[in-house]
């Protein structure tokens, strides 16, 4: 048959293709949306004078890395993922190396993580139901929810159901992911209609009531514990930098579906960029509306007595197990009496985390049977049961991994904070793509000159996905530096410095054990990933 | 030791059939093995808009050149994809109006294709010192066995058992039938009856390799994503939803021959290694459209059988 465009003739493999829409979602669902509704305490916490409503300016930042995808992703869309990009441009190990702590630190929050939703959308939304309504029976729910036991066997049973989930292949998954983005909206929702029953007015007097604390005492207590009322640019850069943008990570993700995207070029287009947009537009609301709510000032002077002694929060917001941040999912006592709407925002954030969670374990899945088909690793990681049609041992590998970390996360704090500076990795592995996306049109000039042509503009004579590369690289280093300040100052514990050291050096050490396995077995490693003179 | 590099499906990519042809040299390969498909399937309009100027559209995106060298470049970045191309006026274009006519276009561009690369087979390849066989397959019209037939120094497999270094190697480039109805569909009680027959033509089973086009059903060499009523690949789990879609005949026949190994493509996305009973079964799996050869390197040992295998990525 003819098209306006190109003539196809009758032939197998010419499908109709996801649409740009899913692909959208698709990226969108990955990063959690309401990590934000956390993110409030800690970054200004840690950096004081951090506004996270401006903050979110910063996601711009992440649009030429976004863009670099959208580069190696049109250019190569039949292969997708860091790690293809890498292994053709540079080398195999440095693909294997970018690609692993890509998947790693998506593996620690796919472990760590189910805390979040445990503590934050469960036991504190029923905390709340329990302070507002002055019901005991309710907050000592909420305080045996918070023990170590139960919230390490909540999230084990939630790590089984994602690798069932993935096993079992159901399409439930994908509804489930257009319910996390709905989630997220709603829990928006939800917050501007409190701004507008409640307000700060109504929020001030609740608080005073319930709290056992009195709102402008806070206010005091909190510039005493090192609050700053009003914004400083410097903190504002590292808060932004280090919570919001990293807030972003699985938003690329679409990459790897690449091959199977309708109109590739528009639709990663959409996916990669308009999945940022409605990020930012999420964050900047929900910072907006609590703050708008709460009072600036007062979320700030919380978050500072917080991180300074947590013991000196009102004692209705202090826990008995857990650390006590005093996140809108708690605050929502002192911002409505309804449970139901209660209980509803801290569904949102459930909903909204536990899909992003199982979205964080699907790429490495994909990445660990790749690594396996290239015969890095075992080639078990690499098999698909005729039962499930599934490679089951990458799945397992993935989702034990997971709860590795989970269970770090809830025993051992002081891991749990080296697992943040897991980050400091994955910029390592953005900072090797920006490298490939510079060199791309050079060292693999036949792949280059024969992509799309939008794959080939340039600017002032240089390809402009070596522009992005660039970009992408300068971004990236200005991440490490403004993410590993700790370390900088020596204020980092050793074990972040291992954990981020492992990162690194754990594939390098699986590239070379295979590399010597396989000369000995008579195909060199080297021999599969090396290309072929087309002439 | 026998090492042979097989690669399939190159849809009439320039750059990954010159890479195969370069594939002996390359890897040190003793046997050159290529599956079906090796016509392309689709073909890029170049229209003329005056003045010298060309304009192409494809891939969501409109290239205009100005000057010959830049025409001639774009053709052959498209063609290096595994696009046919035709320079024509705006009105030839409009001509092209029924699938006969596109037809008769395809088929100009496919023989042309073919004895170019037939004639590069032809000054690169010495059959005495590599031996090269190829065939089409599922998606190739019937009359291009006239252009595949011509090489001398690749033989065209299809149909026949060929003997090299004392292995057999039976070549099918058939499939079952696909919601295409492609030009070498076949029903599986065809396809089996035709493996059958051939088979029965192998002297030593554990010395014969299967170079047939379709996978075997339900063998994971063959999970492609399935589609909808509207041909559109459904989702779950965050991903496709992938079905086995390869051909029972062919499974049947591996179970109840087992020949020492198995090639197949057929299924781009798809490309592993498995075993079925003794027979180690392989799909390479195709990137053509990238310019990227997917292949498999075996090492095969008279007595041991396959000593090692790797897929390529060349």
């Amino acid at each position: 048959m003819a098209t306006q465009d190109v003539f196809i003739r009758k032939s197998s493999g010419l499908t109709r293709q996801i649409s740009a829409r899913d692909a959208l979602m698709y990226c969108a669902m990955n990063p959690g949306l309401l990590y934000c509704l956390v993110y409030i305490v800690w970054a200004p916490a840690f950096y004081p004078g951090a506004h996270m409503g401006i903050g979110v300016l910063f996601v711009l930042l992440i649009f030429p890395i976004a863009g670099l995808y959208w580069y190696f992703s049109v250019s190569m869309p039949r292969s997708g993922g860091e790690y293809i990009y890498i292994s053709r441009t540079l080398h195999p190990a440095l693909g294997l190396f970018s690609c692993f702590v890509l998947s790693i630190t998506a593996l620690s929050w796919t472990g760590q993580i189910q805390d979040w939703w445990i503590r934050w959308g469960l036991a504190d939304a029923i905390r709340s139901v329990g302070i507002s309504s002055g019901s005991e029976g309710w907050i000592d729910l909420a305080n045996a929810i918070d023990r170590p036991l139960v919230r390490f066997l909540l999230g084990t049973i939630a790590l089984i159901a994602t690798g069932w989930l993935f096993l079992k292949g159901a399409r439930a998954m994908m509804r489930v992911s257009y319910w996390a983005v709905g989630a997220a909206w709603l829990a928006v929702l939800i917050l501007g209609l409190l701004l507008v029953i409640t307000g700060q007015d109504g929020f001030r007097e609740n608080f005073n009531r319930l709290s056992g604390a009195d709102y402008d005492a806070i206010l005091q207590a909190g510039r005493e514990a090192g609050a700053v009322f009003g914004v400083s640019f410097v903190p504002l850069m590292y808060a932004a930098v280090t919570f919001i943008n990293l807030n972003t990570l699985g938003q690329t993700f679409s990459a790897n579906l690449a091959g199977e995207i309708r109109g590739v070029a528009k639709s990663q287009a959409l996916a990669l960029f308009g999945s940022l947009a409605m990020q930012m537009a999420v964050w900047f609301a929900a910072y907006m509306l609590v703050y708008g709510i709460v009072g600036t000032n007062f979320m700030h002077s919380l978050d500072s007595i917080w991180v300074t002694d947590a013991s000196q929060l009102p004692p209705a917001l202090v826990h008995e197990h857990t650390s006590s941040e005093p996140v809108p999912m708690l605050l929502v006592a002192f911002m409505t009496g309804n449970p139901i709407l209660q209980l509803l925002f801290g569904l949102c954030f459930i909903v909204a985390t536990w899909v992003s969670l199982a979205g964080l374990g699907f790429a490495p899945i994909r990445n660990v049977f790749a690594w396996s088909f290239d015969r890095l690793i075992p080639t078990r990681f690499s098999e698909i049961t005729t039962k499930y049609r599934a490679p089951v041992w990458a799945i397992v590998a993935v989702i034990a991994t997971a709860e590795i970390f989970l269970w770090l996360g809830i025993y051992s704090p002081a891991y749990s904070s080296a697992i943040l500076y897991s980050i400091v990795a994955w910029f390592i592995g953005w900072i090797v793509l920006g490298i490939a996306g510079i060199v791309y049109p050079y060292r693999r000039k036949e792949l280059f000159e024969a992509g799309p042509p939008a794959t080939q503009k340039r600017i002032a004579g240089i390809p402009v996905i070596s522009i992005l590369g660039f970009l992408t690289l300068a971004v990236s280093i200005f991440t490490e530096w403004a993410v590993a300040q700790p370390f900088f100052k020596g204020e980092a514990e050793a074990n972040q410095y291992l954990t981020v050291l492992g990162m690194a050096v754990a594939p390098l050490i699986i590239y070379v054990i295979a590399h010597y396995y396989h000369k000995s077995k008579g195909i060199p490693l080297k021999v599969q990933f090396s290309q072929i003179p087309p002439e | 030791m026998l090492k042979l590099f097989f690669a399939t499906d190159v849809h009439g990519s320039e750059t990954t059939f010159r890479k195969w042809l370069n594939a002996a040299q390359h890897y040190g390969a003793d046997v050159l093995l290529m599956g079906g498909d090796l016509t392309g399937k689709m073909l890029v309009p170049i229209v003329e808009e005056g003045n010298g100027s060309y304009a192409a559209r494809f891939e969501g995106s409109t290239v205009r050149v100005d000057d010959e060298r830049g025409l001639v470049d774009l053709e052959k970045a498209l063609r290096q994809r595994g696009y046919y191309t035709q320079r024509m006026s705006p009105e030839e274009r409009a001509r092209y109006q029924t699938p006969a006519q596109v037809e008769e276009l395809f088929k100009g561009h496919m023989a042309e294709v073919l004895e170019g690369w037939v004639g590069l087979a032809d000054e690169r390849l010495d059959p005495n010192k590599t031996p090269a066989i190829w065939m089409p397959g599922n998606d190739d019209l019937e009359f291009i066995d006239e252009y595949v037939n011509k090489s001398t120094a690749i033989q065209n497999g299809d149909g026949r058992v060929i003997e090299i270094d004392g292995y057999s190697v039976l070549s099918i480039g058939n499939a079952n039938v696909t919601p295409w109805n492609c030009p070498r569909d076949v029903t599986e009680d065809v396809l089996a009856r035709k493996i059958d027959e051939l088979a029965a033509q192998v002297p030593d089973m554990s010395r014969c390799i299967f170079n047939v086009h379709a996978p075997p059903w339900g063998s994971n060499l063959d999970l492609a994503p399935e589609l909808d009523e509207d041909f559109k690949p459904t989702m779950e789990g965050g991903g496709l939803k992938m079905i086995p879609v390869g051909s029972t005949a062919v499974l049947e026949a591996i179970r109840r021959w087992q020949p020492l190994l198995s090639l197949h493509g057929h299924i781009h996305e798809c490309s592993a290694g498995i075993k079925i009973g003794r027979t180690l079964c392989i799909n390479t799996g195709s990137e053509y459209h990238e310019g990227v050869l997917r292949g498999s390197l075996v090492l095969l040992d008279p007595k041991k059988g396959v000593k090692n295998y790797a897929l390529t990525v060349g």
